[in-house]
């Protein structure tokens, strides 16, 4: 009986292992903060101040072999901040950035657990985490530090004044071309759609892809689909659809579906375009495949890279062409600064403290001057001294600057569904399958189903 | 020690670890998926019941009819290409007498690599330009002959299933090589007596006697191929344009892309119902089946 005991015994003890294993990922945080907060009396009786044990949890994206500098610069200030601050610890995690913004956050957040720090999007993201009351509001510490007129734009993070997230970096979008290419052919930087029509015939008879294109991923060609819709409608129109005011299937919209079906219909975009992922555009354009590709100036670290090979320094930059009879600004851009950090509303009095302390050591001059020439990223506080930077990111900032105006990609403004609803259509016209007009009255549906639930 | 095992705490305490895990993380997912359906909900604001409505979203959404289809097309494709592969190439390796181990281990390879390699190689095998199946098409035959594999409409789903052809047969064939190998060599000696030939064998002998392993592989077929979800999710992400969705990927992209957890709920909750169903015909059927050597 004595045997039989002690082994039911010990496999009670091991099922409590088991059991509190699976438990303590959950709730793990919120213990710290509970056993810290039941600490505090006895710490108020001890004038000494010993170092307080505070643990971030720290969800990162920067796990790509092509953002290897910007990993190491946040693991150097996250070093930085932990060796200032005794006791305290950041516990990295890097997952994929689309794992990250389409499944894993949006599930914590959810479950309302997300980690202490996370990259986060501005704009519709975050304007849903808001509503559930999940994140920090930082306007304080923003105001304590001293830093909120430092930075470019807070407006993808701000929400009926407040600021909920902070930007580490801007982005616009344009296109990227091959200066030997365009040398090669004698062939001039479009200013207007009729002639980026005409260097495309030229490219594509020389044998060239006019448009690399990764088409797998419904993100990426809603890029170029766009600008070219901004061109057309105006960067209001987006807003009017999800009001209401306007919709998907009016005369300007169907003309920027057109124009886009255009470039699919004459085959400028690469072949096979469609079962391609993203990397594989980047990839077209440095193997001197493909002669301009439209993406964002994040990729401008990977096109001075080594990968670039030969084309190192041939890879140039220029903003998308005016469409004439269009409705929109036609020198803007989409820029901005919408790729930022957010943290919890869960965190506790010591770990806000030590949030703040990251914040300064995160964002500051030195930081951001040193992320946009190791890393390309365009800055998102306003820098004061921009020697040492990179030929191709000079020309991307002289684009932006000879922006006249500039605004948000379509997504942060669209809801979910109808963002998802754009993304097929615009594979639909890639593929040749749909027409203009069937492409928008089905996103026009998704839309008015979306405007609905509101 | 003895009483150990007379007691009957015992085998509740073996018992307990796994049936909770079971429950946390089998049973309380399904039941919660059958309440969310009934809500409209984004996951985090709060939910909005709708009663029926999700579910007769469900019945009029082309995306899921298409995307039923699909399981359907997996699961057809499966049945009638796969298994007569995997009965073939089982005969063939259960007659060779050299190296029968080594073809045993080979075609169990692809067994053993993860999905998600074999889906990114057979991606990098389709690349319309660098792909090696293109390559060598223009290779044999004129240029025109290469196809845009994965983003066609009607060659993605296909390639798909040749890719998950490749991977799977493997394990099947070792299930029915195992079968043929254990039918008693008197019972093949005596027909060869009576002189049958090869053909007769197959389809007289072998093939009745290695029948309730066949229905294994039916049942595995039938509930794997319509939950398949990781081979479509990273080779074509249900696209292009949803012409390759399953349900599952297209559950997960309602739920988790357009945020609609109510209705990615709802079409949880049909896949559990589809496949219950399916199986459960299925077992009931082999149930008849025991095999008298």
């Amino acid at each position: 009986m004595k045997r039989s005991f002690t082994l039911i015994a010990a496999l009670m003890v091991s099922i409590l292992l088991v059991v509190s294993a699976c438990g303590s990922n959950n709730v793990e945080q919120p213990n710290n903060s509970g056993s810290e907060g039941t600490e505090k009396p006895a710490e108020t009786t001890t004038p000494v101040e010993e170092a307080k044990e505070v643990t971030l949890s720290l969800r990162h994206t920067q796990i790509k072999e092509t953002s290897k500098t910007r990993l190491k610069i946040l693991e150097d200030v996250v070093a930085k901040t932990e060796q200032e601050n005794e006791g305290l610890t950041f516990k990295l995690e890097g997952i994929d950035e689309i794992v990250n913004r389409d499944q894993k956050l949006k599930a914590e957040m959810a479950a309302g657990n997300p980690p202490d720090i996370f990259e986060v999007f501005g704009g519709a993201d975050l304007k849903l985490y808001v509503k559930a009351e999940r994140m920090l509001d930082l306007t304080l510490i923003l105001d304590e530090l001293g830093i909120k007129d430092k930075f470019a734009s807070l407006s993808e993070f701000t929400i009926d004044g407040k600021v909920y997230g902070l930007p580490f970096g801007g982005y616009s979008e344009a296109i990227f071309y091959n200066k030997k290419i365009f040398s090669e052919l004698g062939l001039e930087i479009p200013t207007t759609w009729e002639q980026l029509l005409d260097i495309s015939g030229k490219m594509k008879a020389a044998g060239y892809t006019p448009f690399g294109l990764a088409a797998k991923d419904a993100w990426v060609n809603g890029m170029l689909w766009n600008s070219i819709m901004e061109r057309h409608t105006g960067m209001d129109a987006m807003n009017k659809v999800v009001t209401g005011e306007a919709k998907w299937t009016d005369e300007n919209f169907i003309k920027g579906f057109t124009a886009y079906s255009e470039l699919a219909l004459k085959d400028y975009f690469t072949k096979g375009a469609l079962g391609l992922a993203y990397a594989d555009q980047g990839a077209q354009l440095l193997s001197g495949k493909a002669a301009m590709v439209f993406t964002g100036s994040w990729d401008a670290n990977r096109f001075t890279s080594d990968e670039a090979g030969d084309l190192k320094g041939q890879i140039g930059y220029f903003a998308f062409p005016s469409i004439a009879g269009g409705a929109g600004d036609q020198t803007s851009i989409n820029a901005s600064y919408s790729n930022g950090f957010g943290f919890s509303a869960n965190l506790s009095e010591d770990q806000i403290a030590a949030v703040k302390k990251f914040i300064a050591n995160f964002f500051n001059e030195d930081i951001q001057k040193r992320t946009l020439i190791e890393d390309k990223l365009l800055p998102s506080m306003k820098l004061s001294d921009l020697s040492g930077v990179d030929p191709l990111i000079s020309e991307v900032l002289t684009v932006m600057a000879n922006a006249s105006s500039s605004w948000p990609a379509f997504d942060s403004i669209t809801q979910p569904a109808v963002t998802a609803e754009i993304g097929v259509g615009i594979q639909e016209l890639i593929g040749k399958v749909s027409t203009p007009e069937k492409v928008a009255a089905k996103i026009q549906a998704a839309q008015e189903a979306a405007n609905s639930a509101q | 020690m003895n009483k150990a095992l007379k007691n009957p705490f015992t085998y509740i305490a073996f018992i307990v670890p796994t049936l909770a895990l079971y429950a946390v993380f089998f049973v309380y997912p399904v039941i919660v998926s059958f309440y969310y359906g009934f809500f409209k909900w984004d996951g985090i604001t709060d939910k909005v019941f709708t009663g029926l409505d999700n579910f007769a979203r469900l019945w009029n959404d082309e995306v899921f009819r298409k995307a039923l289809a699909n399981n359907f097309y997996f699961m057809a494709f499966s049945l009638v290409v796969n298994i007569p592969l995997v009965f073939l190439l089982s005969i063939i390796i259960s007659k060779v007498g050299r190296m029968r181990d080594f073809y045993k281990s080979a075609v169990f390879v692809p067994v053993v690599i993860s999905t998600a390699t074999v889906a990114i190689l057979f991606g990098v095998l389709y690349n319309y330009d660098s792909g090696m199946i293109n390559q060598f098409i223009r290779l044999v035959a004129p240029d025109d002959w290469a196809r845009e594999w994965l983003s066609d409409p009607k060659l993605a789903m296909l390639s798909i299933l040749i890719a998950n052809a490749w991977q799977n047969i493997g394990f099947f064939i070792v299930l029915c090589l195992a079968a043929i190998l254990n039918i008693p060599k008197e019972i093949v000696e005596a027909a060869k007596i009576d002189g049958v030939n090869g053909w007769q064998e197959t389809w007289t002998i072998t093939l009745p006697l290695v029948r309730p392993i066949l229905f294994v592989m039916l049942l595995l077929t039938v509930s794997g191929t319509m939950k398949v979800l990781d081979i479509v999710q990273i080779m074509t992400n249900g696209g292009p344009f949803q012409s390759t969705e399953v349900m599952s990927t297209y559950m997960l992209k309602v739920g988790f892309r357009s945020m609609e957890l109510g209705y990615g709920s709802a079409i949880g909750v049909a896949m559990f119902i589809l496949i219950l169903v399916l199986t459960g015909m299925l077992q009931l059927m082999t149930r008849r089946e025991e095999v008298q050597y």
